[in-house]
């Protein structure tokens, strides 16, 4: 197991005009060359923009990367100058979004976004990036793609355009792919199909992938490893089958809960967590999950938890994580 | 291609609804005939004045004399300029270059000096050069042309002698009433150009491109200003019409012998002919112009003619 | 839950014209969002309706309550005929159907304090006579969704997503109607969030005796909270069937593919699952193919399923299915 990207940690505030919003406080994770690293949590836990910190995509101003050292193969990410920094987006790492309807340039053609990558920062010729492009457009599945290349993106539907960034991603590198929630807007027997494709290529081609998403059914059937975010902390971090059977933290344990599964249907109460995930502006006493959580007591009120191991592979950032 | 014959359609009723407008201007002040005459009209005995009002046709009823209208106007007779002492047609055609030049030298200016500096100031927002360009266009769109225009005859023709202040023919007559008929749309343009393009930064597209390591250059100009060109593309085009009638103003000012000018003369004068063609030819002008934009917008954005 | 039916839907369509010529006078087409679709509604259940983009269950939601009209079919409510009632009778009846939105963001007029949202409808349908009254009968439903009376002067955009949604619901159930159709009400919420209303929903459900027809894309939750299931695609009903009967025998091809697609939270049952892809995307509504509606997708497809649109027929107790091969 080759290490390829290890993240210390990594702070990441946004400076407004309401007060300082810190985003991602301190996180430390490790992702091993070929594993997929899911991770998981709502709205405003911090979980894209940590990855848009890890390769310099934040809007500075507002943002700006605070903390932290991301290395990726032993170098120093954020020590790289803005130059270095477009090479290593260009042909190390790539990246896909959420949205496909958004996401695409509409007056530009498929092809064009496709090989823009590979013609500016690999330095390919014209010829050979289209021909990569074609190439790249088969193995994502769509069908004649010689005629579609020449297409718009609003000529595609939803599926297809997310095969097209897919695409995109791999012409620049299929090292490491950062993956936005990407099924997220996509009907169910669509993303069942780009599931499909994304496990098969990472098996192809041996790309290490950070899935980010909210959907804990994705999550288990596409990650080897997953770390569950809250108010821009990790707060576990464990593999898939740890985290599923037994989840130490109260708020994996609460999200867990609240899902419904269509295999159980009525047999599985379903509990919300209650009240809101905390304001991100300013600084917070304790552990931000605290007011919300079932087994806090007064130490959790006041002193933050550190996210540390508890078995082998399996960290908590909690005074009363669930015992098994 | 349907949309271009739609298009076309639509402005095929526009001008005749410009058409009807400009005919019925003539019955505006009441009965053409003694606005024609004017003055002369006391000296005239009834017959005299009953048989012009025949002769011109003026005793028809309405919807003739627009039929008749219509007709000669389609084959280029707009009546006859009684100040002039030629057909009203001639009075506009040979007049029309003039403002046409002046025009296409305003059109230039303005989109030449916008664009760059829209860009510039998009690229680099709040910063000094940015609040100098809003400055700039804040000014230009308050600032009203015939102020403009008397402000640089005065300080450029009078006090520094560095231009002339009136007539055509050289290009440094073009220059002062050139930048006076640019300045509001060269205005609106800057702000247009730079929010247009500080809104497409935002979008997520401009992140995928970043995200694939090519230079910032690159996504300036190939993503950003590309997609920002559309409405600025539409504003432009819509610039046609104040730059065509903006020009009344510029032209009486500078002296310049367009079309323009020969309109407010001929109104003062009640050359109703005149007035009738001026007005016909800019609006024709005007609205074909719109269509080879509409044409070069659609052109342009792959989402309508796909 | 009783056999009373409380709704009955008959072949009801909605189709939206496609505009073409000049000045857009001309119909090119019709989207068909809704192709002829019949069911009952029985009180107290809650009848979830289930599908994806373009399958018009959004649209048969707002057409059952008359936020259109429909293109064709009847909507019978308690015994009347929808169709036979003049506008002025419409608008009095809606304080027995009543619709929660999906988007607590666009739904709540910022415009307007809580109080007033909530209250409205009550001074509208002259439910209540004085403002005391009105009063009383906002702060009553308030903390039923469990909010505090202190909210009642606040503005919307003072409130999370899940409180506003809250505040929908109260709205929503402020004239005790007898319907309710919940159009994706929990789909632009947080996970944990998502739960807290459901539970709130069913709460209220049985408090306030109400029948639901809950509209949403996600299958899973779909399956908890409702007593029958009906699964829509391209404007017509591909199957229906009580909650469980579906998920132990579904019988059409796009049902199975549908269940098969959806992601359990559990590792090891997923890495499992086979899966049933489909090829393709959904068609074009204004273009559906001929015959069965999902034929262009369906891995089982036959001749006659290009030819012969399937009949929509009761297969057994309870199940009906609109499938040649069933």
């Amino acid at each position: 197991m080759t290490l390829l990207l290890d993240v210390k940690k990594l702070e990441t505030k946004f400076f407004t005009v309401d007060g300082v919003v810190n985003a991602v406080n301190g996180i430390s994770y490790q992702v091993n060359a070929g594993e997929c690293l899911a991770i998981v949590g709502e709205s405003g836990c911090g979980k894209s923009v940590s990855v848009l910190s890890l390769i310099g995509l934040i809007q500075t101003p507002p943002g700006k990367v605070t903390n932290g050292e991301v290395l990726y193969k032993g170098q120093d990410l954020l020590k790289l100058s803005s130059d270095e920094l477009r090479k290593i987006r260009g042909t190390e790492i790539s990246m896909i979004f959420q949205d496909p309807m958004t996401s695409l340039n509409p007056v530009m053609r498929i092809g064009d976004q496709i090989t823009e990558g590979l013609i500016y920062s690999r330095g390919l010729s014209s010829k050979q990036a289209y021909d990569r492009a074609l190439n790249l457009l088969n193995q994502v599945g769509i069908p004649n793609a010689a005629d579609r290349i020449k297409e718009y993106p609003h000529q595609f539907s939803g599926g297809m355009r997310q095969r097209v960034m897919i695409a995109i991603a791999l012409a620049c590198s299929s090292d490491l792919i950062i993956a936005d929630e990407p099924t997220t807007a996509l009907d169910v027997t669509i993303q069942a199909q780009i599931l499909d494709l994304v496990k098969r290529l990472q098996k192809e081609l041996e790309t290490t992938l950070i899935w980010i998403s909210h959907d804990l059914g994705v999550v288990a059937g596409l990650a080897d490893r997953v770390n569950v975010m809250y108010a821009g902390y990790i707060v576990e971090t464990a593999t898939v089958n740890d985290l599923y059977s037994s989840p130490a933290h109260p708020y994996t344990h609460g999200l867990l809960n609240s899902v419904p599964r269509l295999d159980l249907g009525r047999k599985k109460q379903l509990h919300g967590i209650d009240g809101f995930p905390p304001n991100l502006i300013g600084e917070l006493a304790g552990c931000p999950f605290a007011p919300r959580c079932a087994y806090s007591d007064d130490r959790c009120l006041v002193e933050n938890p550190v996210l540390s191991l508890i078995e082998k592979d399996h960290g908590v950032a909690c005074w009363n994580w669930i015992k098994r | 291609m349907q949309y271009l014959i739609k298009r076309l359609l639509q402005t095929i009723i526009v001008v005749i609804g410009v058409s009807i407008f400009a005919f019925g201007m003539t019955f505006l002040t009441g009965d053409p005939t003694e606005v024609i005459l004017g003055d002369g009209a006391d000296r005239m005995s009834v017959e005299e004045i009953n048989e012009f009002r025949v002769k011109m046709g003026f005793d028809k009823p309405w919807y003739v004399q627009y039929f008749d209208f219509t007709w000669k106007a389609l084959n280029g007779d707009f009546g006859y300029s009684f100040i002039r002492h030629k057909p009203a047609y001639e009075v506009i055609t040979e007049r029309l270059p003039a403002t046409i030049q002046l025009a296409a030298v305003a059109l230039v200016i303005s989109t030449v000096i916008s664009i760059p500096l829209g860009v510039i100031s998009a690229t680099k927002p709040h910063t000094l050069i940015d609040f100098i360009v809003t400055m700039i266009a804040l000014v230009g769109q308050s600032v009203p042309s015939f102020w403009l225009g008397i402000i640089m005859i005065l300080i450029f023709g009078v006090y520094l002698k560095w231009l002339p202040i009136s007539g055509s023919g050289s290009w440094q007559q073009l220059i002062m009433p050139g930048i006076t008929l640019a300045a509001f749309s060269l205005a609106r343009n800057m702000r247009l150009t730079r929010s247009s393009m500080l809104d497409f930064f935002q979008k997520d597209f401009v992140r995928t491109a970043r995200s694939k390591g090519i230079s910032e250059n690159r996504v300036v100009y190939i993503h950003v200003l590309r997609n920002s060109l559309l409405p600025i593309v539409t504003a432009i085009g819509l610039q046609m019409g104040y730059l065509l009638g903006g020009s009344i103003i510029t032209e009486t000012i500078f002296g310049w012998p367009g079309v323009g000018r020969e309109i407010i003369s001929a109104i003062n004068s009640h050359d109703i002919f005149v007035v009738q063609a001026g007005v016909m030819m800019l609006a024709l002008i005007f609205t074909f112009v719109n269509l080879i934009v509409d044409f070069v917008y659609a052109w342009v954005d792959p989402r309508i003619h796909y | 839950m009783n056999k009373n039916i409380l709704l009955s839907i008959n072949k009801l369509k909605l189709y939206f014209p496609i505009r073409g010529g000049l000045i857009g006078s001309r119909i090119k087409g019709y989207i068909k969002a809704v192709d002829g679709v019949t069911f009952n509604i029985y009180e107290g259940e809650t009848l979830g309706l289930v599908g994806e983009s373009g399958s018009g269950k959004t649209t048969v939601g707002r057409t059952i309550i008359q936020l259109y009209n429909p293109t064709d079919g009847d909507v019978i409510f308690k015994g009347q005929n929808l169709k036979d009632l003049k506008p002025e009778e419409i608008r009095k009846s809606r304080r027995y159907m009543q619709i929660i939105f999906q988007d607590p963001y666009a739904s709540l007029n910022p415009q307007m304090r809580v109080s007033e949202i909530i209250g409205r409808p009550l001074r509208i349908h002259k439910l209540v006579t004085t403002k005391a009254e009105e009063t009383e009968r906002v702060n009553e439903i308030l903390n039923m969704v469990g909010l505090q009376n202190s909210y009642r002067d606040r503005y919307p955009h003072e409130f999370s997503g899940g409180q506003r949604q809250r505040i929908g619901i109260a709205r929503a159930l402020v004239t005790k109607p007898d319907f309710v159709v919940c159009d994706e009400p929990i789909s632009a919420l947080d996970v944990s969030i998502q739960a807290q209303v459901v539970n709130l929903l069913e709460r209220l459900q049985s408090e306030l005796k109400l029948t639901y027809l809950f509209i949403a894309h996600d299958l899973s939750m779909i399956r908890y909270l409702s007593t029958r299931v009906a699964v829509m695609y391209l404007g017509k009903i591909m199957e229906l069937a009580r909650s469980g009967d579906l998920y132990e025998n579904p019988l059409h091809p796009y049902t199975k593919a549908l269940l098969s697609a959806i992601p359990i939270p559990d590792p090891i049952l997923e890495k499992q699952q086979k899966r049933i892809l489909l090829e393709g995307d959904i068609p074009n509504p204004a273009n559906p193919p001929d015959g069965c509606n999902f034929c262009t997708r369906c891995p089982l497809a036959i001749e006659l399923c290009f030819k012969v649109e399937p009949e929509y027929r009761e297969v057994e107790d309870g199940h009906f299915c609109a499938c040649h091969l069933v």
